[in-house]
């Protein structure tokens, strides 16, 4: 499928063509772009083949002698018409074709808030107020589990990152967020497709399985996600965890569990999910193993005495108002 | 001589803990245990004989402990095992060997609804009748239910056997009614043999999935 962007529009002004009055004597701009918008046909006349495919680079405006392109945005359809942008579009069209999913990075496109985003309020009833903001420190830890387990969790920021499996992301994104965790001080979790070894010892700043290198302080935390689908759980991994993570629903896929398609299952994610290679893990939408809150209770219950009593045990809901996604 | 670990009424919490230091020096027996649920979750070794019946979730992430139940067992019974094996001389509830990754579970009794689903390697014996929705989403191992089943039986079996002795009401989606051969007779027989099931393996009937991916067209 060739590229679609359509994000831009390329002008040729045809009254400064070289090409256009002289066949043949000038094709920089076919010859300089990488992306294959211009042609040139059999007169070796240049015509623009595929617009949809610039991405505002200018070279071929840049290139060109007679200074007669010019690259200008088109309306941005995330602001006119998202989410039915035209390469979302193609993308249904090219699915309902052929019957394929497409397999791509999906990336993030919102803006994340940095600390020059947010404003750290003092809380005046909920506990004691400072003294005086200036004059006394602001400590934003948080403490998880400090009633309850006996190895609550100490994170240096009320920050976590959410459950991402192993499957859905690779294995270096769940390492570089392991180390990131640990960088920060705060917490990362498995998701559902059970656990890459090395994140046990990353979360905790080493960079090797014996511990005797520890590369970043302070260490965080790896919390494991107790799922629909239960990829790769065993009393081992309950216990391999800070924390104990019980998944009732999630925002990415609301009201339903989690799938990872056959062919993003490799050799290593089948292994530490159990599961042939090239096969679907599709999760289940809700635990067949609880049917009413009782269930539920019991079920916390044994996770508590899987894990000896020693850590937090969180749950994740993902009530979402589907409009909203 | 077994340990004895006396209940008395006590929790989750208390009983297991001592069950946890019991199993390490020996086998181990208890009972009045049904107001239990969870009880022997994640053992990794030891022998525990309840001698009565048992509430929900016995031996739930069990990962190599025998456990034998005397008297019924109750819902959920070895969710998650690993390894191990769990053998129940009466009958079970709803929920038997969900999840399973391995080991084995032995009902001499019958079964109740939703046993085995999403079971992916654990051998799940069932000498009685099961209920309805059996083997839904079956992902390995084998089944074999020497009496009949319910409705929808191995709904969405995507792999796994299963054999079944008796009727069923009806079968569940993307199931295929395959012949055993020889190799299933020998496993099966050996199976009789290791759980003294009375049966003649050739009278089995055996499901298995008909597409490994029933739920969209693969390349």
């Amino acid at each position: 499928m060739p590229p679609v962007n359509g994000t831009f529009c390329v002008t040729l002004m045809r009254d400064r063509c070289i090409n256009a009055r002289m066949p043949g004597k000038c094709a920089a701009c076919f010859e300089v772009c990488p992306y294959d918008v211009f042609a040139l046909d059999g007169e070796s006349s240049v015509h623009v083949q595929n617009y949809n495919a610039c991405v505002g680079c200018r070279i071929c405006a840049e290139f060109c002698p007679a200074d007669a392109i010019r690259i200008n945005p088109a309306e941005s359809e995330f602001l006119v018409r998202s989410p039915w942008t035209f390469p979302q579009v193609e993308e249904i069209h090219y699915k309902a074709q052929t019957g394929q999913y497409m397999l791509r990075g999906f990336g993030t496109m919102g803006r994340a808030p940095n600390f020059d985003d947010i404003t750290i309020v003092p809380s005046q009833i909920a506990s004691p107020a400072p003294r005086d903001k200036y004059r006394e420190e602001c400590n934003t830890q948080v403490v998880i589990g400090e009633d309850t387990c006996e190895n609550p969790i100490h994170l240096q920021y009320p920050f976590l990152f959410p459950a991402m499996s192993f499957g859905a992301l690779s294995r270096e994104a769940r390492m570089a967020l392991s180390i990131g965790a640990a960088q920060t001080g705060i917490l990362n979790n498995t998701g559902e497709g059970g656990l890459l070894k090395d994140e046990t010892w990353l979360i905790k700043g080493y960079e090797n399985e014996e511990r005797t290198l520890k590369q970043w302080e302070p260490g965080g935390y790896l919390v494991v996600q107790w799922s629909t689908g239960r990829w790769g759980v065993s009393a081992d991994y309950i216990r391999a965890g800070d924390g104990v993570e019980v998944k009732i629903g999630q925002g990415a896929k609301p009201g339903m569990g989690g799938h990872l398609l056959g062919a993003k299952v490799t050799e290593e994610i089948a292994a530490v999910r159990g599961i042939p290679v090239g096969s679907d893990a599709l999760s289940p939408c809700r635990y067949y193993d609880v049917q009413d809150l009782e269930d539920m209770k019991r079920m916390v219950a044994f996770i508590r005495d899987v894990t000896d009593y020693k850590v937090p045990i969180f749950f994740k809901l993902g009530p979402v108002v589907p409009t909203k996604i | 001589m077994p340990l004895v670990v006396a209940v008395n009424g006590r929790n989750l919490r208390s009983v297991s803990a001592e069950l946890k230091e019991a199993v390490a020096k020996g086998p181990v027996v208890i009972q009045d245990a049904s107001h239990l649920h969870g009880l022997v979750a994640g053992f990794k070794k030891g022998e525990v004989v309840i001698a009565s019946d048992c509430g929900d979730y016995l031996g739930v992430l069990n990962d190599g402990a025998t456990i034998k139940v005397k008297g019924n067992a109750g819902r959920y019974l070895a969710d998650n095992m690993t390894m191990g094996a769990v053998i129940v001389e009466g009958d079970a509830g709803y929920g038997v060997g969900q999840y399973c990754y391995g080991g084995t579970i032995v009902v001499n009794g019958s079964a109740g609804d939703y046993t085995a689903v999403m079971n992916k390697g654990a051998t799940i014996i069932i000498k009685g009748d099961v209920g309805n929705e059996v083997a839904t989403y079956m992902l390995g191992g084998d089944l074999v239910v020497v009496g009949n089943a319910g409705k929808n039986l191995g709904n969405y079996l995507i792999r796994g056997n299963i054999y079944i002795g008796g009727k069923w009401e009806s079968l569940g989606h993307n199931t295929l009614l395959a012949e055993v051969t020889q190799d299933d007779l020998v496993r099966l027989s050996s199976y009789m043999d290791q759980h003294s099931i009375e049966a003649d393996p050739t009278t089995f009937k055996k499901i298995v999935r008909l597409s490994e991916k029933p739920f969209y067209k693969a390349k």
